[in-house]
């Protein structure tokens, strides 16, 4: 039995401890959770990879100033091949939010490039790669930033508006750049061609180390699983992250090895960072010294608490340097728009994509001939003029025009892009590969006054919304010599179409369309090899069409007789399926020919059975898949694939490998155009160009085979649907 | 009776290039069988119609047509498509003969009144600058739809003129023997 005073004397000192317990548990809290000003900052100078830092401030990025985007306006548009009236976010190089330490002490006696002016002071700035790692992170609104920004374990507070101001030349970076011409590349010119890596999406359920595993079957390294190639040369490397699905207290650790002669790795060093939402990461250990030798990367998480069920995917972009030295290793890319769309509403904004970001661009070489219609409704009878202003994925911005409308009962705007800004479409290519993302077009218009536009439909010109050159899986060259990766080139050229039928319907079905052509190795019997894919799908429901017919005409400067070709269904388990006729078909053919005879003998031969003969001898022919080469002139083929309608393979993509006599024996490349395509009576002229290399000339050299980096945009292109458009 | 006759043929006439028509809207699909299996069932009609129809020839020809409606669900039933057009000939040199009492008159029908539309399709295409070669080189196509009515109306118009032609000169011919 205990006394009472025993009670009250034992209570009073749990208190205490309790008390304590209490303090030291806020002291921790507060030492944790960082207090931060953010500010809404107009700047002068666009942020692209290098940010802001404040010279001799220390925290725990170090000097730099977190970077945090934010819509500047949102406004209702449409994704025109979805036909989904959504509002779209705005993103401008010009403002963001800039998260600073509240107890910032800078060093005014650094040589500054620019000012940050705020309400509680002025900083200098300078910019660089970013201390700490993490370039720039992306959100919905300025409150999605404060969220993300407690998350990361900060404090913030939201301190109003500031501007960043250049100390010198105020418009860099600001200037639209002198148009390019989408030349191809000269021999021995070196360019900056950039990339992709692909993880596999991974699910969070239990804390500690979560390996994130490169997409594929794979690893870079023979002795550690799941690693990324990264290869030869590759002078900047920049991770993206998503979390859905829930919410993560983790670190992102990369670890980059080097790859040894015979497939193992050795390590050389690793990185560690504060995982977040939308985020980018530059990794300085992946740099033009280090990747002298052949690297892989490897990424994890270290998780110390999660809510939810969160799913992590990670994508990085890469620059490679690369030297242009035979003339075959490039290739083309084209995305192309074409179309007529019901709109009928008031929007703001049209979203043309999104198209696969394809790896490999070869900067400085990317055009645009975006061209179309836009028809609105007039009011008092006359047609105000619409502004338009271009920007590649919301963000960078291609220029703003202004269109004098024609009065033909409605309104009719003709709207082209006369040329692309190359930086713009550089950073946001380096952007979206970091996210698996791809490439729009934001079409922000209004009429002159300010007022929002009733849009009845939208034309698209049969053009190109995109196109560059793309290096075509060239790892490193040595003089004289090619990489034994060349020999396996994937895909070199490329060609994406959306479509919609000319005739504008209230809910449009919109076909998406793949062609690329894919130089082969000397020696091969098959020297090029088609894929072509296409299908229809209506927004809003699962239901898709496969393609049924497709043309495409290859031409090049050698004869094409004996040009020959066969055919397979790629099917979904990425297994191939041959083109052939139905057995009682095939049967029926040569019953057909002893029919056919007979009839000749009672005279009735050819086209003299009329609709009879033609009714029966098409539907037998037409009932079965096939693939035809046809000999347009001395120069051009055309392989024509058909959908039988008695046939219904479950697939929307054929593979069909040429044969093609005359390349043999060539001393130097040889370009191949594709100068027609016709993909379900949608037709386009590409001239898409393709090179093969010769026969003789170069000497190949023997390094490590390794995946291919290039073909997984391809086969991931769902998930780049799905992620670019956040 | 002969007029009642040539209004049959007429209206069979129709009867295909109005059901050619639907080819516009007709799915890529297995329903292209039945497609294809009207249009023999009712060319068929409209060519012995010509020499006398039956009701006993509209069943005929509706069997000789359902296998190639069929075909897509049974699929050894495409060798009728091989077949078809041997046995249609067959029923109409049957019911030609039947209306000329020979077999060979029948025969000599049948194959005229096709040698003779063939004549005239040729002169048309010649005429139209080979529009005509072009429509039967598209064949059935999932796209290119406009050449299958074009067929079926020059088609049955043209073998409408040749088998009343050939039906004259059998009628002469016929008077000259006495």
């Amino acid at each position: 039995m205990t006394s009472p005073k025993s009670e009250r004397g034992g209570f009073p000192a749990a208190r205490w401890v309790a008390a304590a317990l209490v303090v030291l548990a806020l002291f921790v809290v507060m030492a944790a959770a960082e207090r931060v000003y953010v500010y809404e900052v107009e700047s002068d100078v666009e942020i692209t990879e290098d940010v802001p830092h404040v010279p001799g401030i220390s925290w725990r990025f170090g000097e730099k100033l977190l970077v945090v985007w934010v819509p500047r306006d949102v406004a209702p548009g449409i994704i025109l091949f979805t036909n989904e009236t959504v509002p779209v976010r705005l993103y401008d190089r010009t403002y963001f939010l800039l998260v600073v330490p509240a107890d910032a002490r800078p060093s005014h006696r650094a040589e500054a490039e620019a000012f940050l002016k705020t309400p509680d002071g002025t900083y200098p700035v300078v910019f660089r790669k970013p201390d700490g790692g993490i370039i720039d992170i992306t959100a919905h609104s300025i409150e999605d930033a404060l969220t993300i920004l407690k998350g990361m374990g900060l404090q913030p507070e939201y301190r109003g508006k500031a501007e960043l101001i250049a100390k010198r030349d105020p418009d860099a970076g600001g200037e639209a750049a002198a148009p390019t011409l989408p030349r191809r590349p000269s021999i021995n010119s070196t360019f900056d061609v950039y990339g992709g890596l692909y993880f596999r999406e991974t699910p969070v359920t239990k804390t500690g180390l979560v390996v994130i595993p490169v997409r594929g079957a794979r690893s870079a390294c023979r002795n550690v699983p799941y690693a990324a190639y990264v290869g030869y040369d590759a002078k900047s490397f920049t991770l993206g992250t998503l979390i859905r699905g829930g919410t993560l207290d983790a670190d992102l650790i990369v670890k980059v090895y080097k790859i040894q002669f015979g497939g193992n790795c050795t390590f050389l060093g690793s990185e560690r960072f504060r995982l977040a939402n939308n985020t980018r990461y530059w990794v300085s250990l992946i740099n033009s010294t280090a990747s002298v030798d052949e690297l892989a990367v490897f990424v994890m998480l270290d998780v110390r608490s999660f809510s939810g069920q969160p799913r992590v995917g990670v994508n990085a972009s890469l620059i490679y340097t690369r030297t242009y030295r035979y003339g075959f290793e490039v290739g083309e890319f084209a995305a192309r728009a074409a179309g007529g769309f019901e709109v009928r509403r008031e929007v703001r904004r049209v979203v043309i994509g999104p198209y696969v970001a394809y790896d490999g661009y070869v900067a400085q070489t990317a055009s645009s001939s975006l061209a179309l219609r836009i028809v609105t409704q007039h009011e008092d009878g006359t047609c105000k003029n619409l502004q338009v202003r271009f920007t590649i994925n919301g963000r960078s911005p291609s220029g703003t025009y202004i269109y004098r409308g024609r009065h033909l009962g409605l309104c009719i705007y003709d709207v082209y892009l006369p040329n692309i800004w190359e930086p713009s479409f550089q950073t946001e290519y380096f952007y979206a590969k970091a996210f698996g993302g791809g490439l729009s077009w934001v079409l922000d218009f209004e009429y002159t006054d300010g007022s929002t536009p009733y849009v009845r439909s939208i034309f698209l010109r049969n053009a190109d919304a995109f196109r560059y050159w793309r290096w075509a899986e060239q790892w490193k060259t040595t003089p004289g010599a090619v990489d034994r990766i060349w020999m396996y080139p994937f895909l070199s050229s490329a060609f994406e179409l959306y479509a919609a039928p000319t005739e504008t319907i209230p809910a449009p079905g919109v076909y998406h369309g793949l062609v690329t052509v894919r130089a082969n190795i000397v020696g091969q019997m098959y020297r090029a090899m088609l894929l072509i894919s296409g299908r229809y799908t209506h927004p809003g429901s699962d239901r898709a069409v496969y393609m049924k017919k497709a043309e495409v005409d290859i031409a090049m400067p050698l004869s094409v007789q004996r040009l020959d070709a066969v055919g397979d269904y790629l099917m979904p388990d990425y297994q191939l399926s041959s083109i052939a006729l139905p057995g009682w078909v095939r049967e029926a053919f040569d019953v057909k020919r002893v029919v056919d005879f007979i009839l000749m003998l009672a005279g009735v031969v050819g086209r003299v059975a009329g609709l009879l003969g033609f009714a029966t001898g098409e539907g037998l022919k037409s009932a079965g898949d096939s693939v035809m080469v046809q000999t347009l002139d001395y120069y051009t083929a055309r392989i024509t694939y058909r959908r039988g309608w008695y046939t219904n393979v479950a697939s929307d993509t054929i593979i069909v490998p040429l044969i093609i006599p005359s390349l043999y024996g060539r001393d130097s490349p040889t370009e191949l155009e594709i100068t027609r395509i016709c993909l379900d009576g949608i037709c386009s002229t590409p001239g898409l160009k393709a090179y093969v290399q010769p026969s003789t000339g170069y000497w190949t050299t023997f390094v490590t085979p390794v995946k291919n980096w290039m073909f997984r945009a391809q086969v991931d292109s769902i998930i780049a649907y799905e992620t670019s458009m956040r | 009776m002969r007029g009642m006759m040539r209004d049959q043929t007429a209206f069979f006439l129709l009867l295909v290039v109005v059901f050619s028509l639907l080819w516009f809207v007709w799915p890529w699909s297995w329903l292209v069988g039945v497609f294809i299996a009207g249009l023999v069932f009712l060319w068929s009609l409209f060519f012995v119609s010509c020499v006398g129809l039956g009701r006993g020839f509209v069943v005929v020809f509706g069997l000789v047509a359902a296998p190639l409606a069929l075909a897509p669900l049974v699929e050894p039933l495409f060798l009728w498509y091989a077949v078809a057009p041997l046995s249609v000939f067959v029923v109409l040199v049957c019911a030609a003969s039947k209306a000329y009492d020979s077999l060979l008159w029948g025969f000599l029908f049948v194959v005229g009144s096709l040698w003779l539309h063939v004549i005239i399709l040729a002169a048309v295409d010649m005429l139209t600058g080979g529009l005509l070669s072009q429509a039967f080189d598209i064949g059935f196509d999932v796209y290119v739809r406009w050449n299958v009515p074009l067929i079926a109306f020059m088609d049955t118009s043209s073998l409408y003129i040749s088998c009343r032609a050939v039906k004259l000169i059998f009628a002469y011919v016929k008077r000259r023997r006495g």
